[in-house]
């Protein structure tokens, strides 16, 4: 995928995932969602990117786990621990996301949906479905899906026994 | 249209064009009668459920066909090479068809022309001005039309029309290939269906005893412990069963390559006699689709330059001869490729090795090294690069394919008698046995087929020429030794001492790999990497261990070649 290419369209009013993540609420279409599992301890594998917590055990596949906050570019002030993770399934492979916890799911309707905010945000133009206005809130969108197709995990060095 | 029908007409139409390539191969050596009502069936056949199904073009198109085949079965036409060549070449153009129709219900091609090409087949006097028209086909020039161009790949191909070939009305059919990935369906013998379904209603049975001990906690009882061991036992022949319906016989690949020998030999104009061997030995079918590009390269590659153009010259019968043969080994196959021709010159791989400053004047190589040289990439002594081999396909290429799917591939040759490689490859994928091997608080499996031997260094007296270089003599080879920690750049805590070791190789190239300690060996199921992890090398894969741990496969292999490319050196030990 390249960047030029135009954000997913919202054509119709469908359902979105809230979840919190460093405390600050976003939302994911709940279609591209396969289920939501307790958060684990995942086994670190050597020469991945950083966001890229190690893998895990889901009832029998290998699945990659995402740090979605260092992804983001967020800090993790509070120290919150993330509770969850989504499991989500790409084009490229099952993978596990984590994030604090649960907030609701929520109907979004393409009216309530600011596509280019002026708000300036620290997630790349990319990922960013929009902000969804609800009466109590703003919530950012993020395309979870194509954030995690888009490029090598690999913090890879070339010839690594010449030191 | 009825698309429900589309897929099981598809399947059937190219179980129909496989039994019509192998009759036309067979009418190309005996023509007779018999075979031409043969071909006239399966042509009947495909028209009367193309149309059925509401594909009319292409049933029209076979309808053409049809009516020659009827004229020859009846004697009105005479078998002749042009006609020959022409049945080949629908058999390549419905083929083109059918592969587009799987990814576009509308696909059609535009062979208006052909077919009247075709019904002319026998006035090969129109043909000049014509046959430019649809040079590609080479429907009626086999004569004057270069060899590339009755080549297979010259036919209609989808993605790439070139000026001449027929037209290619759906365009969109390349671009949607991509996303509509076409069901893919694998016939299956009802017998090994049938076992399946016996081991499964067992293992229920087995299952709703070992809930009941569960739920009662009779956990000592006998019939639990029967139920345990009984369960493991149909689990694994389960596992046989399941795997074995992915197996496959040779026998299409081997046609396939019956039919490029067929072409290329009549391109180049040489008397080859090609024979198979063993076609009912069966492999896995993702090995069996994989093999058949390299094989295609080598069966080309084996005429085209193995084959002596002037074989009297050399004192020998005109007639070339080339064998393709299978044996089944249990747990390994061997295919083998031996052509009777000129074979490789010594000297002139040895000379050249050293022109590409692969190897040093000095050097000493046995024969198995020396044939080594040829699959290392940009080597070919080919000093004619002709338009059937040669064309940016090494054996490079060929190589790696055989390695991607876990196999080897050795080339042995006479000068003056001829070549023979050989391919060794597993009889199945998926589970295979693993040491398991712990480095840095971590776990990672190793394949066995990949270690050659498991040492313990402090045996052995280590010569440290720098902290980085060590090296000790086993069985007479001077070896390296290497942290595989080091390579992965995995260190966690405090480096270990690391006194085990396994020995790998890449090529002729030995080294051996340090790592903390051994947990045991146990059967795994790899899983690929995920494309975001491509290009990790030295990873293989992942899997689950028997504890339930995720972790990588390691090649060490793989790290071995790493190794070289990082310290310049080439496979057979010379520094470039």
């Amino acid at each position: 995928m390249t960047q030029e290419e135009p954000v997913r369209d919202l054509v119709e009013s469908s359902k979105y995932l809230i979840f919190q993540l460093c405390g600050e609420r976003f939302g994911m279409p709940l279609t591209d969602l396969t289920e939501v599992i307790e958060r684990r301890e995942a086994k670190r594998i050597p020469n991945m990117v950083k966001y890229f917590d190690g893998i895990i055990n889901l009832q029998g596949k290998v699945v990659g786990v995402i740090k979605l906050h260092e992804k983001l570019g967020m800090k993790n002030p509070n120290k919150v621990d993330q509770l969850a993770s989504l499991i989500v399934e790409t084009e490229n492979g099952i993978y596990a996301v984590n994030f604090d916890k649960i907030d609701s799911v929520r109907e979004v309707s393409p009216s309530m949906v600011d596509r280019r905010p002026a708000i300036p945000t620290k997630i790349p133009k990319r990922f960013l479905m929009g902000v969804a206005k609800f009466e109590d809130a703003l919530i950012t969108l993020v395309d979870i899906r194509r954030l995690l197709s888009e490029e090598s995990l690999l913090s890879y060095h070339d010839s690594k026994f010449v030191s | 249209m009825d698309e429900q029908f589309l897929e099981i007409f598809l399947d059937e139409a190219e179980d129909i064009l496989v039994r019509w390539e192998s009759i036309c191969l067979e009418i190309d050596v005996n023509p007779s009668s018999e075979l031409f009502n043969a071909l006239f069936r399966q042509a009947h056949t495909l028209k009367g459920s193309s149309k059925a199904i509401g594909l009319i073009e292409f049933g029209n198109f076979v309808h053409k066909i049809e009516d020659v085949l009827d004229d020859l079965k009846s004697g009105r036409k005479v078998w002749d090479k042009k006609l020959s060549k022409a049945a080949f070449d629908a058999q390549g153009l419905l083929k083109d068809w059918i592969a587009g129709l799987r990814t576009d219900s509308k696909y059609q091609l535009e062979v208006g022309h052909v077919i009247a090409g075709f019904s002319q087949g026998e006035q090969a006097s129109a043909k000049s001005e014509k046959g430019q028209d649809f040079g590609g086909f080479g429907f009626f020039d086999d004569e004057d039309s270069p060899a590339t161009e009755s080549l297979p790949e010259a036919t209609v191909s989808p993605s790439h029309p070139t000026p001449g070939t027929a037209e290619v009305k759906a365009e969109a059919a390349g671009s949607h290939a991509k996303h509509k990935v076409a069901a893919k369906t694998i016939r299956v013998e009802q017998s090994k269906l049938d076992g399946l379904l016996v081991a499964c209603s067992e293992l229920t049975l087995m299952q709703s005893i070992i809930v009941y001990s569960h739920l009662t906690k009779s956990y000592q009882q006998e019939s639990f412990n029967n139920a345990v061991q009984q369960s493991s036992k149909i689990l694994r022949n389960l596992r046989d069963q399941a795997f074995s319906m992915r197996m496959q016989p040779l026998t299409q690949l081997f046609q396939k390559m019956t039919r490029v020998a067929r072409d290329v030999a009549s391109d180049l104009n040489k008397e080859i006699q090609f024979r198979t061997e063993g076609e009912d030995v069966e492999l896995d079918k993702s090995i069996v689709e994989q093999l058949q590009d390299p094989l295609v390269h080598m069966v080309r590659n084996s005429i085209d330059h193995g084959v002596e153009a002037d074989r009297k010259a050399a004192g020998k019968s005109p007639l070339g001869n080339v064998t393709l043969n299978a044996v089944n080994f249990g747990s390994h196959v061997t295919i083998t490729l031996s052509d009777d021709g000129k074979g490789m010159d010594h000297e002139a791989l040895r000379s050249k090795g050293i022109a590409m400053g692969l190897i040093s004047e000095k050097s000493k190589l046995t024969e198995l090294e020396l044939f080594n040289l040829i699959f290392l990439p940009g080597f070919s002594t080919a000093k004619n690069v002709t338009a059937i081999s040669g064309r940016g396909v090494g054996l490079d290429v060929v190589k790696n394919t055989v390695a991607a799917c876990n196999g080897e591939i050795k080339l042995w040759s006479e000068h003056g008698k001829g070549s023979t490689f050989t391919l060794t490859l597993p009889t199945s994928i998926g589970i295979l046995d693993a040491l398991v091997i712990g480095l840095d608080q971590r776990k990672y499996a190793v394949p066995l087929n990949e270690v050659l031997n498991v040492l313990d260094l402090n045996q052995f007296a280590i010569t440290h020429e720098t902290e980085e270089r060590q090296m000790f003599r086993f069985k007479d080879e001077i070896i390296p030794v290497r942290r595989m920690d080091d390579y992965l750049k995995a260190q966690v805590g405090e480096p270990q001492e690391n006194d085990l070791a396994l020995l790998s190789d890449a090529g002729s190239f030995k080294m051996a790999l340090t790592f903390e300690k051994i947990y045991g060996i146990q059967e795994i199921v790899i899983s690929n990497l995920p494309e975001s992890m491509h290009g990790y090398k030295g990873i293989s894969g992942m899997t689950i261990l028997n504890d339930g741990e995720p972790t990588m496969v390691l090649s060490p292999r793989q790290i071995c070649s790493e190794y070289l490319k990082a310290s310049n050196v080439n496979e057979l030990g010379a520094v470039s």
